[in-house]
This record gives C-alpha cells, sequence and structure tokens, in this order.
C-alpha cells in the first residue's frame, strides 16, 4: 500500500481528494468544526491535523469510522482525547465491517464467494495519538529567543531604529536599552519539566539563569539529572522566579493558570514567557499587569484566540509585549519530520493494532476495554450479512459501481490480526435496507437486534 | 656665516625635536587635585564619589575635540571616554598635560595608542565589565537569525496574520533548526569565549580564528580551530565576529571574503562597524548570498536604517551598539574607570595600572638611547634649551628648579639602563626614582 496515497486519502479536505475545488473548504483550516464535507465525516478511518481545528466530543460523534487520530504535532488540547477514547466501545458480533478507502488498490481475492471468514469487530474507542518530539529544540531555541530578547530588548530596539529613533551618545544608549539587564543570577522558572522544558533548562544554565522548575506530574530525581532545581507548589515558583517560561500541555485542571491571582504572586517586574498553549494565561489579567508594569515584559508564541492580531483583543494596547503567530516549533526539517512521523503512525495503524502498535497514543487509558474476538463461525453471523447485500456506493473513490464483488468484505489490509479488524465505512447515500445493519456509529447499538 | 646656518640648523631640529615629542615624564609633578574630564558624555555621578578627594571632575559631552573646552584640553591630566569620540593623534597634541585616558569600555580603536604613548599619556581600557552582556546580545542575535523573532515581531505589528499551517510555514520562512549548524567566530578573546560556549548548548558546532592566540585555547574549550579565516569561512553557516579593530583588520569581510562564505550564510557583528565593508555586505544580502544579517556597531554610528550602504538591504537586523549594555554592566565600567585614574593619580604610571593597553609603547617611547654627557650638545644641557611650557598643569613657567626637573625619572625605568629624562642629568648629579610628588632631596 503506498503510503503517500494512503496519507492522501485519509487528510483532512485541505490536502485529500475530498476538496471542493481547488482550495479548502471553508470551515476548514478554523477551530470550530471539522469539514462537513460527507465521505470525510463517513468514511475515514484515520485523521491527520495540526492545532488549527478543534474536535470536540460533537465534533467526533460526526466522524462514522474514526479509528486513529494523529495531530501532527505535540499538543492535542485541541482534541478530546476522553471522549474519542470513548466513542463506540460496544462490542459487535456478527459483522464484518471492514472497508477501506481506494480499494481499487487493494488486492481482489479470486473467488469471493467461498471466503470463509468473517471478522467480528470491536469497535474500540479513536486512537488520538501526537507527535511528540519532532519540534523540541526548535520550541527550545525559540524560548530561549523570547527569553534573550526580553533581557536584552534586541526586537524592541530594532523596532526604534525601524521607527527612526536616533541613538547618538552613551546616555542616548542607556535610554534607549534601559530596561536591558544582566542574566547571569536571574532565576529561570519553567512551569512543566517535559521535553521542551528540560531542553530549555539546558540551555538557560549556560547563560547563568538559575533554573527551577515546576512539575506535579513528574517522578523524582530529573531535578539531580540536569542540576536545576525543583519546587513543588507553582505559588514558591512565581516567588522565586524573574522570568517565568510555560511549558506544560493545556488541560482541564490548567486553564488560566497565569491569571490576576497567581500574576500577583510573581514578583515585581517580571517576565513572563509563552510558547505552549495560549489557553494557559489570561490575556485580560496580562494585559494588565503590562500596563502597570507588574510584569516588566511578555513574549508569547500562543495566544487565547489565533490567530493573533496587535489590534485586536486584550493585548491590543499592552505595553512591552513580543508576539510571534505560534512559529516556535517551525523549522522546515522539524516540519518534515512530524508529518513524516504521523504518516508513519497512520501506517502502523492500518497495518499493525489498535493501539498496542502506536507509538505516541494519548488515550490508551481512555480505552474501553473489550476482549479480543477471535473468527466466529458463521451461525453467528446474520445471513444479509453474508457478503450478498453490502454494495459499495456508486462514485465512492476508486471502486466502480457494483464493481467489486462482495468477498472484499472480508478483505482485511495487510496484517490486522483478527481481534482488532477496522470497522466498516458506511456511505451516507446507501440507505440500509430493513434488514441491513445500518453502519452509522450511533446506531450500532441496534444491530444485534436485528 | 655658514657656523650660523649650521646652528640655526641644529635649533631648529632641536625645536621641532622639543614640540613634537612630550617629554615622556610619566611620573612627573601633578597639580595637588588635578582635572579629569569626561570627554564623550554629561553623566558622572558614578565616577564623582570615587575621584572627588583626589581630582576635580568635570565632563564636556563632545562629539570630537573641536568642542572640548580650552581649559580642559590645556588643564586636564586624565580623561575618561566612551566609543563615540575619536583622538587622533592631532586631537591628542591638543592636550597639555594629559597623562591618563581611560576608555570605559573594552575596544580602544578610537584611539591611537601609540601615538598617545609617545607624547607620554597612558590608555587603559576595562575590559571585563560587558563580556556576559555581549555574549547574550550575541547569541540573541544569532538565535534571532535562525528563529526569525524579530522579524515576525514585526510582521506581526504590520498585521500579518498566519492562520493556517501553511500560513505559518509561508511567514516562518527560513526558521532554521540549529543542531548541527556551525558557527564560525573571528577572534577568541573574552567575549568570543563566552560565545562559544552558549552556542555549544544550542547544538551549534564551533569552530574559531584567532591568529593571536597561542596553541592551546581550542583544548581548553572543545572548540576546533582555523588556521586562516578562509578555511573558517567556508567551514561556517554562521560567522560572528569578536575581535578588536585594528589597522590589519579594517573590512575583514569585504566582497572578496563574503565570497568565501557559504551560500546563505548568516553574519552577526557586534564588535566594531569597521570590520565589515558594508557596500559590499548591501550586495550580499540582495542577492541572497548572505541569508540574514544582525549588527550591532556599524560604519558610522549613529545607524539609521534610512542611510547609508545598508540603507535597503533585506533581512537585516540593527540594533543601536546596544550590546553591552545593562544597569549593572554600565555602572561597573564606569566604577572600574574611575578606580583606574584614581589609581593613576595617586600612584605610578603605568605600573599601578591594571589595564593599560600601551604599555609596550610608553616604554619604548620613554627610552631614549643612552647618552655620554658628552657627547649632548651643551644646549641640550637642561638649562636653557628644555622648558616646560606654559600652562602645564600646575607648573608655572620656570617655577621649578631645572635641577629638579632633571632629577624625575619616568616610573619603572631603572637607572642601569641610563634612561635619562629629557635633560641629561648634570655630571655629578645622582639621578634617584622617586615617586610623584617627591621633590629630590638634593634640591
Amino acid at each position: 500500500m503506498d503510503p503517500d496515497r494512503l496519507a492522501q486519502s485519509k487528510c483532512l479536505p485541505q490536502e485529500g481528494p475530498f476538496t471542493k475545488g481547488s482550495s479548502s473548504l471553508p470551515c476548514c483550516g478554523s477551530r470550530c468544526s471539522p469539514c462537513p464535507a460527507p465521505a470525510v465525516l463517513n468514511e475515514a478511518v484515520g485523521a491527520m491535523m495540526y492545532h488549527t481545528i478543534t474536535l470536540t466530543r460533537e465534533d467526533l460523534e460526526k466522524f462514522k469510522g474514526l479509528r486513529v487520530i494523529i495531530r501532527i504535532g505535540s499538543g492535542y488540547d485541541n482534541i478530546d482525547i476522553k471522549a474519542a477514547g470513548e466513542l463506540g466501545g460496544t462490542v459487535h458480533q456478527g459483522f464484518q465491517l471492514f472497508t477501506m478507502l481506494r480499494l481499487s488498490l487493494l488486492p481482489m481475492p479470486s473467488s469471493s464467494c467461498e471466503h470463509p471468514r468473517r471478522w467480528v469487530t470491536l469497535i474500540d474507542g479513536i486512537a488520538v495519538c501526537n507527535i511528540p518530539s519532532a519540534a523540541v529544540e526548535e520550541t527550545a531555541d525559540s524560548t530561549l529567543c523570547h527569553i534573550l530578547n526580553l533581557y536584552r530588548r534586541n526586537t524592541w530596539l530594532y523596532q526604534a531604529l525601524r521607527e527612526g529613533t536616533r541613538v547618538q551618545s552613551v546616555e542616548q544608549i542607556r535610554e534607549v536599552a534601559s530596561g536591558a539587564a544582566r542574566i547571569r543570577g536571574e532565576t529561570l522558572g519553567l512551569i512543566g519539566f517535559g521535553r521542551a522544558g528540560q531542553a530549555v533548562a539546558v540551555r538557560a544554565k549556560v547563560f547563568g539563569f538559575n533554573v527551577l522548575f515546576y512539575d506535579p506530574y513528574l517522578q523524582d530525581g530529573l531535578e539531580r539529572s540536569l542540576g536545576v532545581q525543583r519546587v513543588y507548589t507553582l505559588q514558591d515558583l512565581l516567588y522565586q522566579s524573574d522570568c517565568v517560561s510555560l511549558h506544560c500541555n493545556l488541560n482541564e485542571h490548567n486553564h488560566h493558570l497565569i491569571n490576576d491571582f497567581t500574576i500577583k504572586q510573581m514578583r515585581q517586574g517580571a517576565f513572563l514567557v509563552n510558547s505552549a498553549r495560549g489557553g494557559l494565561v489570561d490575556e485580560k489579567a496580562l494585559a494588565q499587569a503590562l500596563k502597570e508594569g507588574r510584569i516588566r515584559g511578555a513574549a508569547l508564541d500562543v495566544h487565547e484566540s489565533e490567530p493573533f492580531s496587535f489590534a485586536q483583543g486584550p493585548l491590543k494596547d499592552a505595553p512591552n509585549l513580543i508576539c510571534t503567530p505560534h512559529t516556535a516549533w517551525y523549522s522546515e526539517q522539524a516540519s518534515l519530520e512530524m508529518r513524516e512521523a504521523a504518516a508513519s503512525e497512520i501506517r502502523r495503524a492500518i497495518t499493525g493494532r489498535i493501539p498496542d502498535s502506536l507509538r505516541n497514543c494519548v488515550n490508551k487509558e481512555f480505552f474501553i476495554t473489550t476482549s479480543p474476538w477471535s473468527v466466529m463461525d458463521q451461525q453467528v453471523v446474520h445471513p444479509d450479512l453474508n457478503g450478498a447485500t453490502y454494495r459499495y456506493p456508486p462514485g465512492m473513490v476508486g471502486v466502480a459501481p457494483g464493481g467489486i464483488p462482495g468477498a472484499m468484505e472480508g478483505m482485511v489490509p495487510g496484517g490486522v490480526p483478527v481481534p482488532h479488524s477496522l470497522p466498516t465505512v458506511t456511505h451516507p447515500s446507501q440507505a440500509p435496507s430493513p434488514n441491513q445493519p445500518t453502519k452509522h456509529r450511533e446506531n450500532r447499538e441496534h444491530l444485534t437486534e436485528q | 656665516m655658514a657656523l650660523m646656518d649650521k646652528h640655526k640648523v641644529k635649533r631648529q631640529r632641536l625645536d621641532r625635536i622639543c614640540e613634537g615629542i612630550r617629554p615622556p615624564i610619566l611620573n612627573g609633578p601633578m597639580h595637588p587635585r588635578p582635572l579629569v574630564a569626561l570627554l564623550d558624555g554629561r553623566d558622572c555621578t558614578v565616577e564623582m564619589p570615587i575621584l572627588k578627594d583626589v581630582a576635580t571632575v568635570a565632563f564636556c559631552d563632545a562629539q570630537s575635540t573641536q568642542e572640548i573646552h580650552e581649559k580642559v584640553l590645556n588643564e586636564a591630566v586624565g580623561a575618561m571616554m566612551y566609543h563615540t569620540i575619536t583622538l587622533s593623534r592631532d586631537d591628542l597634541d591638543k592636550f597639555k598635560g594629559l597623562r591618563i585616558i581611560v576608555r570605559i569600555g573594552s575596544g580602544f580603536d578610537n584611539i591611537d595608542i601609540k601615538a598617545a604613548a609617545e607624547l607620554g599619556i597612558a590608555v587603559c581600557n576595562i575590559p571585563s565589565s560587558s563580556v556576559e552582556e555581549t555574549a547574550d546580545s550575541t547569541l540573541c542575535h544569532i538565535l534571532n537569525l535562525y528563529r526569525r523573532v524579530t522579524w515576525l515581531h514585526q510582521a506581526m505589528r504590520e498585521g500579518t496574520r498566519a492562520s493556517s499551517v501553511e500560513q505559518i510555514r509561508e511567514v516562518a520562512g527560513g526558521a532554521a533548526r540549529i543542531r548541527g549548524e556551525t558557527l564560525g567566530i573571528i577572534g577568541l578573546g573574552r567575549i568570543g569565549q563566552a560565545v562559544a560556549l552558549r552556542a555549544k548548548a544550542f547544538g551549534f558546532s564551533v569552530i574559531f580564528y584567532d591568529p593571536y592566540l597561542p596553541d592551546g585555547v581550542e583544548r581548553s574549550l572543545g572548540l576546533q580551530r582555523m588556521s586562516t579565516l578562509q578555511d573558517l569561512l567556508i567551514h561556517s553557516d554562521c560567522v560572528s565576529l569578536h575581535c578588536c579593530l585594528n589597522e590589519h583588520n579594517h573590512h575583514l569581510i569585504n566582497d572578496f571574503t563574503i565570497k568565501q562564505m557559504r551560500q546563505g550564510a548568516f553574519l552577526v557583528n557586534t564588535a566594531r562597524g569597521g570590520l565589515v565593508d558594508e557596500k559590499a555586505l548591501a550586495q550580499a544580502l540582495k542577492e541572497g548570498r548572505i541569508r540574514g544579517a544582525a549588527l550591532d556597531v556599524h560604519e558610522t554610528e549613529p545607524f539609521s536604517f534610512s542611510q547609508g550602504a545598508l540603507k535597503d538591504a533585506p533581512n537585516l537586523i540593527c540594533t543601536p551598539h546596544t550590546a553591552w549594555y545593562s544597569e549593572q554592566a554600565s555602572i561597573e565600567s564606569r566604577e572600574e574607570a574611575a578606580k583606574e585614574v584614581r589609581r593613576a593619580i595617586t600612584g605610578r604610571i603605568p605600573d599601578s595600572l591594571k589595564n593599560c593597553v600601551n604599555k609596550e609603547y610608553l616604554m619604548a617611547a620613554a627610552q631614549w638611547p643612552t647618552m655620554d654627557p658628552a657627547s649632548v650638545h651643551q644646549e641640550l644641557n637642561g638649562a636653557s634649551a628644555y622648558r616646560f611650557p606654559a600652562g602645564m598643569v600646575g607648573v608655572t613657567a620656570g617655577g621649578l628648579p631645572a635641577a629638579a626637573v632633571e632629577g624625575m625619572v619616568a616610573g619603572t625605568l631603572s637607572i642601569s639602563h641610563g634612561i635619562p629624562p629629557s635633560h641629561a642629568p648634570s655630571p655629578g648629579q645622582t639621578v634617584k626614582p622617586e615617586s610623584d610628588r617627591e621633590i629630590p632631596a638634593d634640591q
């Protein structure tokens, strides 16, 4: 199976064959709802996505056959991974549910009707995976760049020069660069000490920062490995830090972690850096603190609502602000690496087991556990399911109408072991006949009654 | 007639000698509260507490010696200065009594230290206060080139919106991974070393070129040394300048050397503007041979984006000579400078000085060939030929007995070298070294 074609068929409409016209569908690329292209919602087995679209429980329910979502990047707060894990979760008996897009690519069996096997599907939840490692150093380098721009003021000085400021004497230099501070001896506090946080710590130490971190999820000992100090409450970190940098995921517990109350626990004139998630910072409170000088400067790569604009939002008139448009992760190599890694993960999903074959599945614990079913003998299978009645809808990609014998149903790609065969993908235009099991997810519970 | 002519010629020669060479009497008599002037600034608040009991402190706030008050030119014994004023040989000649110049900062290319030494003026700098600030600013420039934060912020200020990932890739196009890139450091002094250590933490592979360093420094820090500038330029993805400006390396980065750089390399300069030929750089930026440049220093300062050779150059980040600055560094360097002036006033020049940069020129200038008194022209025998010029600080015309002056010996010059003061000791007079203020006992 050609991985490129595979990935293409699984992509959201921006990249795949379901794009209407030449450009992406209107709602794609936004954060509100997934593309309503019916083909994708009904048939996609795998999805790949960035950070610019959100998948809530309702959004996930629109997908009829989704089994795996790959987030091409490290943060997955824009996906309700709990809901994803729980969707489906019902065992269906007597169901051969497996179909694939682009079935013309699959080898056809020679004598389909005699194909004896029927798979039973477990509708496990949707596995959500991320790609945590491709942009770690880029993010850390960008974070250090932000920190240095706050301490050495290069970005603001450049801006002043662009605006025509003339700096002649040393007194004028001192004035225009006022606020530039010596780094050695300053304390950098990292909230979240994962991959990016650790990379930042290692770099910051060499500048003479005294580095400490707060991470309630981490085991003991990592502070010894890297020679940094650990604190056990957020308040401790905020009290002791001259510069605070966020490196944690966004989850249901830490929205607006940096808010009016916690900002007041920071040092007078501290710096704030955020290259993690915009939702961690209450921008109204931050704007107020910047205007009052309680925070001396802030550098943000991520914002509560993106795309960010200096002309809108609560940070509109805030002084001493450096913003970049969610670019901390980007380098050409990182981008290529994470896309390749995502495609490889999809490939593992398709050719292996979910979630066992997946390298970076983030919602394994939410999967409803079901015992694997082996091949069942035919009595259990509804006669109508015996290959005969299922027809691929006309117009389905790559499949000529009526061109595929029923035996396709028995087709299993590559090496999928029996217990975890992927469910079928239905086409909306095919109304199930009364005896035919409906293929829509939400109705699957009824199938056993038929 | 011919004899008269000969004497006249000799006289003229003597006059030329005497007016061209300030006698290198480095530790001669000094006014009890000599005048110390800050040449190119107005704020002396940090220096005052350290100097006020031994000197009178004044400021000139001048951009050239033309703007310096005559009183200062005539009377100043000590001068403090930044990088915004130049002291050439002619400028130095205007000062009548200067003995010590302290450059409040590390670079002293704006002072002709050799001419100063010939005039008996010691020049000092303050090399250590801003080392880490400059290194941090250099890394900030390098990161701004690789991660493009400054340009992205600028784009956002101008209203650019990046909604989709494709737009992110486009607006951040050129942002590169650092690990595996090679940083080439030209000049591995204090700042170069600090930059090298910081860059290593980001995954840069660091190489350097420094023709003045002895063998082995590369082993201390675990860096790779290049033996020629060309080697460094060929192997670097990002070149950073950290050398002093001197008579040998003006326009070190020029059209020819830029062509030795890698296609699409970065250039960073926080050292001196004169090292880079801005016309060649502008051309290279326009053609993309240099992918981006970050400059804290420029050929003419103050720098302006709307003037000069770099006017329309793309992919340029500039800051107005601020890489050195932090409040602490500023205060530290000013305190150190004031202390150096104090040491000069209350101690010996150049022995008491911590960071004298023209010591060897001072010694050489003060070194006169051993003179047999008999061979000295009688007119040079102190009495008639030499007078301290009127207006020299603290010494009224003819006020000091010639003998006493003759007894004056420059600082550390040992007698055994037979180095006389400007006038040969009269026969029979013992010459002994003495501290600055003492009048010789045989007066």
